[in-house]
């Protein structure tokens, strides 16, 4: 799997809506994820990309997805920006701060997510 | 006066040895002798002329007899007349006529007989010659015998013998002695009853005056003596009445003075006693007596330590002490009283001086100490009882206070528990509101910003948007406020910015309670590492506070500024508001917990005590401005603290 994809990870079906609306126009391929487990899963099937992850979830929550994927070395080939509803910080957490690429509070100004994106693309490591 | 008493009197008067009997036997005896002398001489002279008389009568007799022969015929003639001379002369006992033949004619009276007998029968009137005598011829009878010669004849011739019973020659003058024994009565008598008289008038003032002095001695002070006569012995009298109203003015003066010295001495409170030297009560007074429940007798000669109870006996060596110190002040002594109780007493002598200086005795004035220690006692009882209510009350004000706490912390913690409660609720419920929020936004945005100006619905979707971002602002405050502050960690701070947040969250507020804000910030403030959702919460508890004084509206002032505190860079934040202030009695407390001024329910009591933990924790100060008259003024100042940036800040 060659191209990369903006894989979209929320439990919240009208976000995933809302999201893929907003970066649409962008053209790049769209993957969403329902939880953690789906977006594991999706990465095991080889996709990689820009990984929007929701922080509260239910089964497996942004972090641990995280660092299920940093265990599971699906780290690799893809950038990953925690959407989170306020800064959230927790000592917890602290360790896997280096694997997060970016972060975008929710409810999120579209302008500043397409700049996410936008920004992030083209740091994606080519394959 | 009872004849009882004259009768007494009159033995009294016989019995004793006083003048009025010496003077009684001698009258006595001076007219008793002069009677006797008298009775003597009458009796003489009655015996005479009786005797003259019985001579008379025997000489008249013997005349006659000397007439007669003394023959046969005569005998009878003799007989004869002697029967006259019986008849007329009863105390003729007989007549003998004795012959010188030696026969005798012998005629009695007793039964006027005659009988011739030998002259032997009268052998010693034979030898008689004329003479009186007194013998007694016959056995038994007295008799007395004159014996004459029978004249005219020789001596042979014969003798006349006449006898007369002495004891009818008595009688021969009988009325004589009956008068004369009668006189002689009457006379004793006369002379007793003078005598008598003349002793008793003689001795009568004097025993009056014996009794008037008694009386007098026997303090009968009114009694005078009568005085009558004008003699020596009135004047006596007189003068002895004069002594006595004297001595009675004397005696009325020392017994009222007595009765006054007694009456102050029984009118004094305190027991007082009076010791000689011997260590005897001489005197006490009422309230002595009173307290001792005895008699004056009972207590009068007895030995002072039998009443009074004290380490040493007051009377002897007591009384020399007293002499040595002259005084005894408070001495500590127990009375002992009728049955034997001690009454504890306070004892202060001194001692008792004749006009010499000679030491008469002590005089005590003891106090009962028992109402003094019993007031005592009863103030201490009062005391302590009032200690004890004291007590009481305090401990019922602490438990009453402690239970009141613990009914105000129970509310407290019910109400903090259900303020923990609904902040939980509240952010789970903004939590759970953003998502939604957050499709609206991401829908609502592109359009609002592709719509064009006079595009029917271009008001709708931009107020839509609007809306949204207002409701997405507060859900996002709400989950900043609700966020737990159990998480201590640390970021740049901008504290203008936090204020202008914490400003949106209570800008509803101030809005509805009308009070003007007023910011005055100091550009350029150094960020201060700080953990933001407390520092917002520090904002918006002062804010809100100021807001709850300010109901009515008000201003409410806010100012930033940079201020070095030892050396240490750091912020002043002021919140200044124009409410009724803090009152001075409650400044102390409204860092503590659970204080709060506001109505059950309106405020938890822990908005300023996180404050104060909050800015205790970033090692600030926060601190009431001293009342300016209206208004409170909260300062915060805040140390800049370790900068060190993070990812946050990147982000």
């Amino acid at each position: 799997m060659s191209e990369h994809a903006l894989i979209l990870v929320d439990d919240e079906p009208g976000i995933l809506d809302a999201v893929e609306a907003q970066l649409a126009p962008l053209g790049h391929p769209i993957l969403r994820c329902r939880d953690g487990v789906e977006c594991l899963e999706t990465l095991k099937q080889g996709h990689r990309g820009l990984i929007l992850m929701d922080v509260k979830m239910p089964r497996l929550d942004g972090w641990q997805t995280l660092q299920a994927m940093v265990a599971a070395d699906l780290l690799e080939g893809n950038l990953v920006c925690m959407v989170t509803a306020i800064a959230d910080p927790s000592p917890a957490v602290e360790p896997l701060k280096e694997y997060v690429a970016d972060y975008v509070t929710k409810p999120f100004d579209d302008l500043r997510l397409l700049e996410v994106v936008t920004s992030l693309w083209p740091l994606l490591p080519q394959p | 006066m009872a004849p009882h008493d004259w009768i007494l009197r009159f033995r009294n008067a016989l019995t004793r040895r006083s003048l009025f009997r010496r003077v009684l036997v001698y009258s006595l005896t001076l007219s008793l002798s002069l009677l006797v002398l008298m009775g003597g001489l009458t009796l003489h002279r009655l015996r005479h002329r009786t005797l003259q008389e019985a001579k008379t009568f025997t000489a008249s007799m013997h005349r006659a007899v000397s007439l007669l022969s003394l023959d046969s015929g005569a005998e009878e003639s003799l007989w004869e007349q002697a029967k006259v001379c019986f008849h007329f002369c009863p105390p003729l006992h007989y007549i003998v006529v004795t012959s010188p033949d030696g026969t005798s004619l012998v005629m009695t009276r007793e039964e006027v007989r005659r009988q011739i007998i030998p002259s032997l029968w009268f052998p010693q009137l034979h030898k008689q010659q004329a003479q009186w005598m007194t013998s007694e011829i016959l056995p038994g009878k007295r008799v007395y015998n004159i014996t004459l010669p029978i004249p005219d004849a020789s001596a042979d011739r014969g003798w006349f013998h006449a006898g007369f019973s002495t004891h009818t020659l008595a009688l021969f003058s009988r009325g004589d002695l009956t008068l004369w024994g009668v006189f002689g009565l009457l006379t004793l008598a006369l002379t007793g009853g003078v005598s008598w008289l003349f002793s008793r008038r003689l001795t009568r003032p004097l025993s009056d005056m014996e009794e008037f002095i008694r009386r007098v001695g026997n303090r009968e002070m009114s009694a005078r003596l009568n005085v009558k006569s004008g003699d020596e012995m009135g004047s006596l009298g007189e003068a002895l009445n004069r002594m006595a109203a004297d001595l009675e003015n004397a005696c009325e003066m020392m017994t009222a003075e007595q009765e006054r010295a007694q009456g102050i001495f029984d009118a004094i409170i305190d027991s007082v006693i009076v010791i000689n030297p011997r260590g005897r009560i001489e005197a006490v007074n009422r309230a002595t007596r009173d307290l001792l429940g005895l008699a004056e007798n009972e207590l009068v000669g007895r030995d002072s330590s039998d009443l009074l109870q004290i380490n040493e006996s007051i009377g002897q060596t007591g009384g020399e002490s007293v002499a040595f110190k002259s005084e005894i002040r408070n001495m500590d002594v127990n009375y002992i009283n009728r049955d034997g109780e001690r009454i504890p007493m306070s004892f202060n002598a001194s001692l008792l001086r004749n006009h010499r200086g000679g030491v008469m005795g002590i005089v005590g004035v003891a106090r009962d100490t028992r109402p003094t220690r019993r007031l005592l006692e009863q103030v201490a009882r009062a005391l302590a009882e009032r200690e004890r209510r004291e007590e009481l009350q305090r401990a019922h004000d602490a438990l009453e206070a402690a239970h009141l706490e613990l009914k105000d912390t129970q509310q407290r913690m019910i109400q903090s528990e259900k303020m923990a409660a609904i902040g939980a609720l509240a952010g789970g419920v903004a939590h759970e509101i953003n998502n939604p929020l957050a499709i609206i936004k991401a829908f609502i945005q592109p359009l609002a910003r592709r719509i064009k100006e006079g595009d029917p619905l271009a008001l709708t979707v931009r107020s839509i948007e609007r809306e949204t971002n207002r409701c997405i602002d507060l859900v996002k405050n709400l989950l900043l406020f609700s966020r737990s502050y159990k998480v201590d960690h640390r970021e740049p701070v901008n504290l203008n910015e936090s204020l202008e947040e914490t400003l949106s969250l209570v800008l509803t507020k101030t809005k509805i309670n009308g009070v003007n804000v007023e910011l005055n910030l100091t550009p350029q403030l150094p960020p201060l590492m700080a953990n933001r959702n407390q520092i917002q919460q520090i904002l918006v508890n002062l804010c809100n506070n100021a807001l709850d004084v300010m109901p009515n509206g008000g201003d409410l002032s806010l100012s930033t500024s940079a201020k070095e505190v030892d050396g240490q860079p750091g912020v002043l934040i002021q919140v200044r508001d124009t409410g009724p202030g803090v009152p001075e009695e409650i400044r102390g407390r409204i860092f503590e917990p659970f204080f709060t001024t506001k109505e059950v329910g309106k405020g938890t009591g822990l908005g300023l005590t996180l404050v104060y933990e909050i800015v205790r924790k970033h090692g600030g100060t926060v601190e009431l401005e001293p009342s300016t008259g209206t208004g409170a003024c909260f300062t915060v100042w805040l140390p800049q603290g370790d900068h060190t940036p993070t990812l946050q800040e990147a982000a």
